[in-house]
C-alpha cells in the first residue's frame, strides 16, 4: 500500500492538481490528500473561486468564495475591489457559518397563529411561492381598492442595490409614501448635519492615505464605523505602511479597542462631543491657526480673533466659506478651551495642545459618527465637528474629505412615472402637498430634512396617527429588535400584517403573517455600490456563489413577481422588466462607456471580477482653488464663470445671463456654494417648521449655527446617575450576527467574554455599587430594567456603563435566543433634531446587584 | 535549512479578530456552543487576549493574538509519549492526529495553552475546508502554521511566505498586515528583516522554549 | 509461616462482590459511554484537561509504591514482625498499579489506540510518560515474580533480592510519576525538583496507611486476629512519614510564596481559591495535622485505623490540591499582565459522575480481583 502511493504521488497530483501531500518531513496518513488517494476517492474535485460582495455591514467588501464541489468552504478578500484589497474584517469570514446555519428558514411559510406576541407560537405552516405571493397580492389590491394603499409600509435596512429601486419602483407604484429605511436608527446625524453646512446629504469620503491627523469623535474606526474593514487597512498603514506615522486621536466615551489602539484617547463626556469641537474651532481662530486660503482672512494684515470679542463683519473675507463670523460672533468667541473643558471633562490645556496640533499638523481630518451623533443633540455635534474640516482647508484637499462619488450605471429605460395609475399619483400628489403624511412623519414640518424617524413607526400606528398601518413588508430589519425600546413595536405591530423576507427567524419574523425566504447573499445577485470611503467610484457585484440551498428565493425576483402578480400598470411594469438579473444587466451597459480601472465594461467582466471602480477622485483643492481632474492631471480650475448667452425667442434676440459655478454645483452644493458655518439650509425653513425645531432646542436663537446645544439624557433628573451607551463590537454584525459561532465565541475581545454580551462598569464605580466582575446585575432605566452580567472594565471613566449591541435576542436561531440581553429594551426613544437620528447614547441608568 | 517563523506587529494589529476567524474556517476548527464555552472547551488555535494596566485615567491596555509558538523546544514534542507530536525539520510543530492517544500530557505542557482537546466527535459541516482532516474525538490538535498550504505550495513550487508567497490563513487574512510568515533562517526574508529592524520579543522567553513566533511593539 | 485461603461462602462475601460488580458495570458503562461520545461527560475542560481519573491515578501508584516498600520490610530487611502482611502487600501492589493503569485507559482520550504507547513509545523516551509506561510494565512484572517467590521456601534469597530490586524500582516508579508533573515547566506549582521526593512520601504515606486499612478490615471480616503491636509498629512509620510530608508541602510553598513567582498568583490561588477547602481543611487539617495528633498520643489500634483513614483521604486531598489547582490558573503569557477576562480567569474542574463512575470502577475491580486472589491464592496468614 505505501508504496503504491509513493508510486502514485506524482501523476496523482499532476492529474488532479490537488497537492498538499507531506512532501517535506514526515508523511502522514492524516493528510487528507494521501488518505483520498488511500481510498481511491474524491479523484476529481470540482473548484473554483467566484467573486462576490460581503454584507454583515452595509461596507461592501468584495469578496472572492472557494467553492469545492458546490460547496461554499472559504471566503477570502477580492484583491481586485479597492475596499477589500485582498482582505475583510472578521464579519466577512464568518459567512459561511450564516450560509450553512441550521436555523434557516427554509421555505416560504404562512401563520396559522393569528394571535401575535413575544410568547405566541406563529404556528408556521410551509407554503408554495406561488400561493403565497397570489395571497399577498390580493390582499394588496384588497387594501389598494379601500383607498388604503397608503397604509402598506416597507421597512428596510440592507436594500442594496436593485433591491432599493426595486422597492421604491414597487412603493411608488402602489401608492404609498411609506418607503422608510432604517437611516435614522443608524447613522443620519452625521449625513444631515453635512447637508446643512456643506451641501451634502451623505457620509464623507476620506484620503486616508495621505492624512497625518485624525481627529475621531465617537467613530469607532477599530469596531465599527464605515467601512471597517478598509479602516483597518488604512489605520495600519498610516501607521507603519508608509514614512510618516500619523496620529490618531480617539474621541470616546469609553476604552474601546479604539481608544486602546489610538495615539491618544480623550475621554470625553457622553454629548459633548459638539463642545470639544467648538473649543477646538476657538483655539484655531484665537491662535490664528485657520487655513486662509480655504477660509479667507482679515482685511487688515494682523487683525486677530480675541477671546470674548467680536468681530466685524466686514473686517474679514471669506474665500470658500460662509457665515464664519456670525458664528464666531454668535457662537464660539466665548466657547474658549476652559468652557469646553468645563463641558466635556477634557482639561483645558489638552484641547489646546490637540487643536493645535490638529491645525498644524496637515493634512488633518475631523471625523465622527454615532459616537457624537446618537444624542439628541448629535445633528449640531456633527455640525461643529465637520466645520473643523473647513477651517483647516481640508474639503476636497489631498488627505481631507470629500464626498463620494456615484457610480456611472446606465438607467434601466423603464420610467416608474410612465406606470402609475390613478391611485399612485394620487398618492404622490397628496404626500408632495402635505395632505398626505407618512407614518413616520418624516418630510412634516417637524422633520423637514429627516430621511426617516424609524424608530417613531410603532407609535404612530398606535395611536392612528397620521393613520394605522395595514400591512407592512420588512427587508433586512429587525424593528422589534434594533430600535430603541421595541417593547412599543412588539406592541403596536400585534395588529398590523407583516410580511418578512428573512431567511432567519428574526424577532420580526416571529410577527410575520408570511415569511418570504430572501435567498442568502451568496445564493443570489446583486450590486454594491459603496458607502462613502475612498471617494472614486466603486461598485461591487455579488454573484451567485452556489444555488439556493432551500426553497428560498431573490427578494427582489420575489417583488418583481409580487408585482407581476398585481396586475394593473404595476403589472405591466414588472412583467417588462422580467428579472433582477436583467436590471443588472441594464445598469452595466453604463460600463461600456465607462470601464473600470480593471478593465470590468459590462455585465460578465463584472460578474467576473466582483468590482468595477474607476480612480482616481475628480476634484481637488489645492492652494485655496478647486481643481478637477481632466484626464491628465487635475488641471481644469473650477472657476465661477459668466456668460452671456443669446437666444432668439418668438423672434426675438434675447440675451440671458448665465452663471455656472461648478463648485456649488459638484462640491459644495450649498445656497452659497461654500461650506456654511451658518446654515441657509436650516435658514431656509419655513416659519413654521423653525417655530417647531427651535421650540425643541436649548438654544432656539443658535439655530442655524453648529454650536452646542445642550444634551438630553433620558432619566437624568430622575436619579438614574450612570451614562449608558451602546456600541457596536467588531465581531457584531448589526443585528445579524447573534447566531454566528465564530464571532460569538470571541464576541468581546478587550473584556474576554464570548456568547454573551455584559455591562461593562469602572472597578471604582463597581465597588461602591458592591458589584463583582461576573455579577449578575440589574440595569435600570426609566424604560425599565434588564438583567445582565457585570464586567469590570478598568479603563472605562467611573460615570460610563456599556452596554454592547447584539445579544439578548428572543429567537434568531438555537445559537442567538437566550442569551444575553438587548440594551434597547431599557433605551429611552428619543431622536435627535433636525436629522431624526436615534439616540442610542442618551440612556442614563443604576445598577445594582442582582 | 528552512525554519518557518512568525512576526506579529502589535503597532500594526488592530485587535479584530479576523486572523481568528480566518483560523476558524480554513482548519475546520470545531466552533464552540454557548455550553462549550462555559465548560472552556473552547478550539482555538488563534485567540485574541487582552491584557491590561492601570486604571482610568491612567490605563493601559495591548490586545494580542495568540498561535501556537512552534517553539524549537517544544515542550509539548518532548512530552508526548507516543510521538503523534513532533518538530518538522522546517520548523512546524505538528500533530499526526491518527497517532495521538489523547493523553493530554501535551495540553498541560504547553505554557502557552496552544492545545485542545476533542471533547467529542467534530460534526460534518458544509464549510469545512476539504484539504484538512475532520477530527475525531479524543484527540489533541492545534495550529498547524496551515501546513496543508505549506505543503501544497512546496508541492507546486510556489514561493513561501510573507509578502507575495503563500502565508498561513491569519496571515493572508489579517487587513492590518501584522502578521509576517517566513523563512527565519533565510536573511532575506520578510520576518529577517523585521525582526533585524526593530525590538522584538517572544512569549515567556524565560520558560527556554523559543517560540518562533515573534511580536513587536 | 502458615498461609490460607478465604473460604468465600458468606452472605457478607457474597454482598461485598455485588457491590464490587456494580462498581464495575457502572465504571464499565462510563468507559464505553466515553469511547463512542468522547469525553463530552467529563468534568474537564482544555484550561484542566486532567481531572479526577489522573489524580487517583497518582494516588494509586503512589499507595502500590508504598505498599510494595512496606513488604520489603519483611522480604529485605528481615522484620518478622511485618510477615503477615508482606505477601498480601505485594498483591495489593500489583493490583494497585494494574488499577492505575486500567484508570489511565479510561482517562485516554482514545483508549483504543493504547498500544500505541508501547509502539510508539520508544521513539520518544524524552516523555516521562512513555519513559512510566516501560517502568509500570517492568514493575509489575517484577512485583509478580516476586510474590511468586514468596510462595517458594526454597527461593528466599531470590525473594530478598527480587525485593529489594522492586523495592527500588517501586521508588523510581513514583519518583518518575512524579516527574511526569515535576519536569513541567509550564506548570508553576508543579514545576519543582521536589516534586518527585514529595512523590515517594506520599507514596509511603498512603501506601502504610491503605494497607492499614484494608488489612485491619480483611483480617477482621475473615476473624483473624490481628496483632496489635503490628498495627501500632506501623502507625509510627505513618507518623513519620506525615510528619515528612507536611515538612516537603511546607517547603515547596513557602518558597513558591516568598519566591512570588508570577506576581503570587499561583500561591494565592491555591491559599484561598476554590480548592483553598481542599487544601486547608482536608489536606492540611484533616489529613495531616489531626492524624499526626491522633498518632501522637498512646497508639491504639482503633487510632491508628482512624488516623490511617484520615491519611488516606488526606494524601488523596494532596493528589487532588496538586493535579487540579496546579492547572486551574491559566498559564501567563506576558509576564507581569493579566488578561482579561475568561482568559485570565482560573477554570474551574468540577468532578463528573463519569469521571466517578470510572474510578469506582477501578475500584470495584481491584476489590474484586483482591477478593478473587484472597480466595484462590494462599496470601493471607492462617490462624494460629
Ligand atoms: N463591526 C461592525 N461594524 C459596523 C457595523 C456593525 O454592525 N458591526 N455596522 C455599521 C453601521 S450600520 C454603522 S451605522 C456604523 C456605526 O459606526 P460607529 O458610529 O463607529 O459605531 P457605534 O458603535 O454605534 O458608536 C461608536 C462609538 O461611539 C462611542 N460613544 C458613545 N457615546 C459617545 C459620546 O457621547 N461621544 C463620543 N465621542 N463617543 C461616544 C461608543 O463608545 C462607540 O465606541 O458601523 C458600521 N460598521
Ligand atoms: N443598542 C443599539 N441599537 C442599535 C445600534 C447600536 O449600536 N446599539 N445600532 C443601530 C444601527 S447603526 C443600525 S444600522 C441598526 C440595524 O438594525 P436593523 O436595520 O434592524 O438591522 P438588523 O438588526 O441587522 O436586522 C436585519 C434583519 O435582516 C434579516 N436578514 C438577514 N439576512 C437577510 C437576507 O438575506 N435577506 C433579508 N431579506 N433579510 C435578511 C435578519 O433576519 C434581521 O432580522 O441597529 C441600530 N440599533
Ligand atoms: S467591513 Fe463589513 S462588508 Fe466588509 S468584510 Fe467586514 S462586515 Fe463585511
Ligand atoms: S487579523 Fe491582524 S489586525 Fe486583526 S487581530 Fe489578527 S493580527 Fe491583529
Ligand atoms: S506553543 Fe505549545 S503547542 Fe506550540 S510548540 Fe510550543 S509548546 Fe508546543
Ligand atoms: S494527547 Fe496526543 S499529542 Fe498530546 S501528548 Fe498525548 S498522545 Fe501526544
Ligand atoms: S498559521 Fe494557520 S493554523 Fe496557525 S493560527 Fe494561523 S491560520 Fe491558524
Ligand atoms: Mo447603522
Amino acid at each position: 500500500m505505501a508504496l503504491e502511493l509513493k508510486m502514485n504521488r506524482r501523476t496523482f497530483l499532476k492529474a488532479t492538481g490537488v497537492a498538499g501531500a507531506a512532501t517535506v518531513g514526515v508523511i502522514s496518513f492524516d493528510q487528507p490528500v494521501i488518505k483520498a488517494l488511500a481510498q481511491g476517492m474524491e479523484a476529481v474535485r470540482e473548484e473554483k473561486w467566484v467573486s462576490s460582495v460581503c454584507i454583515q455591514c452595509p461596507a461592501g467588501c468584495g469578496t472572492k468564495v472557494r467553492v469545492v464541489n458546490g460547496k461554499a468552504v472559504k471566503i477570502e478578500g477580492n484583491p481586485d475591489h479597492p475596499y477589500s484589497n485582498g482582505k475583510l474584517c472578521p464579519k466577512g469570514y464568518a459567512g459561511l457559518q450564516l450560509l450553512y446555519d441550521v436555523d434557516r428558514v427554509k421555505s416560504p411559510l404562512k401563520r396559522t397563529n393569528p394571535n401575535k406576541g413575544q410568547n405566541e407560537d406563529p404556528k408556521f405552516m410551509e407554503v408554495s411561492w406561488d400561493e403565497a405571493l397570489n395571497d399577498i397580492a390580493a390582499r394588496l389590491n384588497k387594501i389598494r381598492n379601500e383607498g388604503k394603499s397608503h397604509t402598506v409600509a416597507f421597512l428596510s435596512g440592507r436594500n442594496q442595490g436593485r433591491a432599493g429601486s426595486v422597492w421604491g419602483t414597487f412603493t411608488t407604484l402602489y401608492g404609498t409614501p411609506n418607503n422608510i429605511g432604517h437611516s435614522s436608527i443608524c447613522a443620519d446625524a452625521s449625513k444631515k448635519a453635512r447637508l446643512c453646512i456643506d451641501g451634502t446629504d451623505d457620509y464623507c469620503a476620506y484620503d486616508w492615505e495621505n492624512c497625518n491627523y485624525v481627529l475621531n469623535f465617537g467613530g469607532a474606526t477599530l469596531e465599527a464605523w464605515r467601512p471597517t474593514n478598509l479602516m483597518l487597512q488604512k489605520w495600519a498603514h498610516m501607521r507603519r505602511g508608509r514614512p510618516v506615522r500619523a496620529k490618531q486621536v480617539m474621541i470616546d466615551t469609553r476604552f474601546s479597542t479604539t481608544a486602546i489602539k489610538a495615539d491618544e484617547w480623550l475621554p470625553v463626556k457622553p454629548g459633548t462631543d459638539g463642545a470639544l469641537a467648538l473649543g477646538i474651532a476657538h483655539v484655531i481662530l484665537t491662535e490664528g491657526l485657520w487655513d486662509r486660503s480655504f477660509v479667507g482672512d482679515f482685511k487688515v494684515k494682523g487683525k486677530k480673533f480675541n477671546h470674548g470679542e467680536t468681530v466685524a463683519k466686514e473686517d474679514f473675507e471669506e474665500t470658500w466659506t460662509y457665515g464664519l463670523i456670525d458664528w464666531w460672533n454668535n457662537v464660539l468667541k466665548d466657547f474658549g478651551a476652559n468652557k469646553a473643558s468645563d463641558i466635556t471633562g477634557i482639561p483645558g490645556e489638552r484641547i489646546t495642545r490637540i487643536a493645535k496640533e490638529f491645525a498644524t499638523t496637515k493634512p488633518a481630518i475631523a471625523a465622527g459618527e454615532r459616537g457624537a451623533g446618537a444624542h439628541t443633540n448629535g445633528t449640531y455635534n456633527h455640525m461643529a465637528i465637520h466645520a473643523l474640516n473647513a477651517l483647516v482647508g481640508n474639503m476636497f484637499a489631498v488627505g481631507g474629505v470629500m464626498y463620494q462619488m456615484g457610480v456611472p450605471y446606465a438607467s434601466i429605460s423603464l420610467k416608474d412615472a410612465d406606470y402609475m395609475d390613478d391611485v399612485a399619483k394620487k398618492v404622490d400628489k397628496d404626500f408632495k402637498a402635505h395632505t398626505l403624511a407618512r407614518i413616520d412623519e418624516a418630510k412634516s414640518d417637524e422633520w423637514p430634512i429627516a430621511s426617516n424617524v424609524y424608530q417613531n413607526v410603532p407609535d404612530h400606528h398606535a395611536k392612528g396617527d397620521p393613520y394605522k398601518l395595514g400591512m407592512m413588508f420588512t427587508y433586512y430589519t429587525n424593528p422589534l429588535f434594533s430600535m430603541p425600546n421595541p417593547q412599543r413595536a412588539r406592541e403596536a405591530f400585534k395588529d398590523v400584517f407583516i410580511v418578512e423576507t428573512s431567511s432567519y427567524l428574526s424577532e420580526t419574523a416571529l410577527y410575520a403573517d408570511y415569511i418570504l425566504p430572501d435567498a442568502y447573499y451568496l445564493e443570489r445577485r446583486q450590486d454594491m455600490a459603496v458607502y462613502a470611503s475612498t471617494g472614486y467610484p466603486v461598485t461591487g457585484f455579488r454573484a451567485q456563489v452556489i444555488q439556493p440551498i432551500y426553497n428560498n428565493r431573490d427578494s427582489v425576483d420575489v417583488i418583481i413577481d409580487l408585482g407581476k402578480r398585481m396586475g394593473g400598470k404595476m403589472g405591466e411594469y414588472f412583467t417588462k422588466l422580467g428579472n433582477h438579473e436583467n436590471m443588472l444587466r441594464e445598469i452595466s451597459k453604463g460600463f461600456e462607456k465607462t470601464p473600470g480601472d480593471n478593465g470590468v465594461n459590462g455585465f460578465d467582466s463584472w460578474a467576473e471580477k466582483g468590482a468595477w471602480y474607476k480612480k482616481p477622485y475628480l476634484y481637488r483643492l489645492s492652494n485655496g482653488k478647486f481643481y478637477e481632474w481632466d484626464g491628465t492631471g487635475y488641471n481644469k480650475e473650477m472657476k465661477k464663470k459668466e456668460e452671456v448667452k443669446k437666444e432668439v425667442k418668438d423672434g426675438k434676440e434675447v440675451e440671458t445671463k448665465v452663471i455656472t459655478d461648478p463648485v456649488k454645483d459638484k462640491l459644495l452644493k450649498t445656497k452659497s456654494g461654500k461650506f456654511e458655518f451658518r446654515s441657509s439650509k436650516l435658514e431656509g425653513f419655513t416659519d413654521k417648521q423653525k417655530e417647531i425645531l427651535k421650540s425643541e432646542l436649548k438654544s432656539p436663537e443658535l439655530f442655524a449655527y453648529p454650536h452646542y446645544e445642550e444634551p438630553q439624557f433620558a432619566g437624568k433628573d430622575e436619579g438614574f446617575p450612570l451614562h449608558m451607551s451602546s456600541p457596536k463590537m467588531i465581531t457584531h454584525a448589526e443585528g445579524r450576527g447573534a447566531n454566528v459561532q465564530w464571532l460569538q465565541e470571541r464576541f468581546g475581545i478587550v473584556v474576554g467574554r464570548g456568547w454573551n454580551n455584559w455591562v461593562e462598569l469602572n472597578p471604582d464605580t463597581a465597588e461602591e455599587l458592591g458589584i463583582k466582575n461576573g455579577d449578575e446585575v440589574w440595569v435600570e432605566s426609566p424604560i425599565g430594567k434588564i438583567k445582565v452580567m457585570a464586567v469590570i472594565n478598568p479603563g472605562n471613566p467611573p460615570w460610563m456603563v456599556v452596554f454592547p449591541f447584539e445579544h439578548g435576542h428572543w429567537n434568531y436561531g438555537r445559537y442567538a435566543k437566550g442569551l444575553g440581553a438587548n440594551p434597547n429594551e431599557i433605551m429611552a426613544n428619543l431622536s435627535a433634531v433636525i436629522s431624526a437620528q436615534s439616540c442610542t447614547n442618551a440612556t442614563m441608568v443604576k445598577v445594582y446587584p442582582a | 535549512m528552512v525554519r518557518y517563523g512568525m512576526v506579529i506587529d502589535l503597532d500594526r494589529c488592530v485587535g479584530c479578530a479576523a486572523c481568528a476567524v480566518a483560523c476558524k474556517a480554513e482548519n475546520s476548527v470545531t466552533s464552540s456552543t454557548p455550553e462549550d464555552y462555559k465548560k472552556r472547551r473552547l478550539m482555538e488555535w488563534n485567540r485574541m487576549v487582552t491584557v491590561f494596566k492601570g486604571k482610568y485615567p491612567n490605563v493601559s491596555a495591548s490586545i494580542m493574538p495568540l498561535i501556537c509558538n512552534h517553539c524549537e523546544h517544544p515542550p509539548c514534542v518532548k512530552v508526548c509519549p507516543v510521538d503523534a507530536t513532533y518538530k518538522r525539520e522546517d520548523g512546524l510543530v505538528l500533530q499526526r492526529y491518527e497517532r495521538c492517544i489523547g493523553c493530554k500530557y501535551c495540553m498541560v505542557a504547553c505554557p502557552y495553552q496552544q492545545r485542545f482537546f476533542n471533547f467529542y466527535e467534530q460534526e460534518e459541516k458544509d464549510y469545512h475546508n476539504p484539504d484538512v482532516p475532520k477530527r475525531i474525538s479524543g484527540i489533541v490538535e492545534k495550529c498547524t502554521f496551515c501546513r496543508h498550504r505549506i505543503d501544497k505550495a512546496v508541492a507546486e513550487g510556489k514561493k513561501i511566505g510573507s509578502p507575495d508567497g503563500v502565508e498561513p490563513a491569519c496571515t493572508q487574512a489579517c487587513p492590518a498586515r501584522t502578521r509576517t510568515f517566513g523563512d527565519l533562517d533565510d536573511p532575506d526574508s520578510e520576518v529577517s528583516k523585521l525582526l533585524r529592524s526593530r525590538r522584538n520579543y517572544q512569549l515567556r522567553p524565560d520558560l527556554g522554549t523559543e517560540p518562533q513566533v515573534y511580536y513587536l511593539d | 509461616m502458615e498461609y490460607t485461603k478465604i473460604e468465600g461462602r458468606s452472605v457478607g462475601f457474597y454482598g461485598i462482590i455485588g457491590i464490587l460488580v456494580a462498581f464495575m458495570i457502572a465504571g464499565l458503562y462510563e468507559f464505553i459511554q466515553g469511547m463512542i461520545q468522547g469525553h463530552e461527560s467529563f468534568g474537564t475542560s482544555n484550561i484542566v484537561p486532567w481531572g479526577l481519573p489522573i489524580t487517583s491515578v497518582i494516588f494509586f501508584i503512589g499507595a502500590s509504591a508504598g505498599a510494595l516498600m512496606l513488604s520489603s520490610l519483611t522480604y529485605v530487611f528481615g522484620k518478622e514482625e511485618y510477615k503477615p502482611v508482606s505477601r498480601v502487600s505485594i498483591f495489593l501492589a500489583i493490583l494497585l498499579i494494574i488499577g492505575a493503569l486500567t484508570t489511565i485507559l479510561g482517562e485516554l482520550g482514545r483508549p483504543d489506540r493504547f498500544l500505541n504507547l508501547f509502539l510508539y513509545g520508544p521513539e520518544n523516551l524524552t516523555s516521562m510518560f512513555a519513559v512510566n509506561s516501560f517502568l509500570y510494565t517492568g514493575y509489575i512484572i517484577l512485583s509478580s515474580v516476586y510474590l511468586w517467590t514468596t510462595f517458594r521456601e526454597d527461593l528466599l534469597k531470590t525473594t530478598k533480592l527480587l525485593g529489594a530490586l522492586a523495592a527500588a524500582l517501586a521508588i523510581f516508579v513514583h519518583a518518575g510519576t512524579g516527574a511526569i508533573f515535576g519536569f513541567i515547566v509550564a506548570k508553576e506549582l508543579w514545576f519543582s525538583p521536589l516534586l518527585p521526593i514529595l512523590f515517594i512520601v506520599a507514596a509511603l504515606t498512603s501506601g502504610v496507611a491503605l494497607l492499614i486499612l484494608i488489612l485491619t478490615v480483611t483480617f477482621k471480616l475473615i476473624g483473624y486476629k490481628m496483632d496489635e503491636k503490628l498495627v501500632v509498629g506501623l502507625g509510627k512509620y505513618l507518623t513519620a512519614f506525615l510528619l515528612l510530608q507536611l515538612f516537603l508541602v511546607f517547603i515547596e510553598n513557602i518558597v513558591r510564596t516568598y519566591g512570588g513567582m508570577g506576581g503570587g498568583e499561583m500561591s494565592k490561588f491555591l491559599f484561598s481559591g476554590p480548592y483553598s477547602l481542599v487544601f486547608w481543611g482536608i489536606q492540611i487539617f484533616m489529613g495531616t495535622v489531626i492524624p499526626i495528633l491522633i498518632l501522637s498520643s498512646r497508639k491504639t489500634m482503633l487510632k491508628v485505623q482512624i488516623a490511617s483513614l484520615l491519611a488516606v483521604i488526606g494524601v488523596f486531598a494532596e493528589r487532588f490540591s496538586l493535579v487540579i489547582p496546579g492547572q486551574s490558573v491559566p498559564s501567563q503569557q506576558v509576564v507581569g499582565r493579566t488578561m482579561m477576562g475568561l482568559y485570565g480567569e482560573p477554570a474551574i474542574y468540577s468532578i463528573s459522575g463519569a469521571e466517578v463512575a470510572i474510578i469506582l470502577g477501578v475500584v470495584g475491580a481491584i476489590g474484586l480481583a483482591y477478593i478473587i486472589g484472597l480466595r484462590f491464592m494462599k496470601l493471607l496468614p492462617s490462624q494460629r
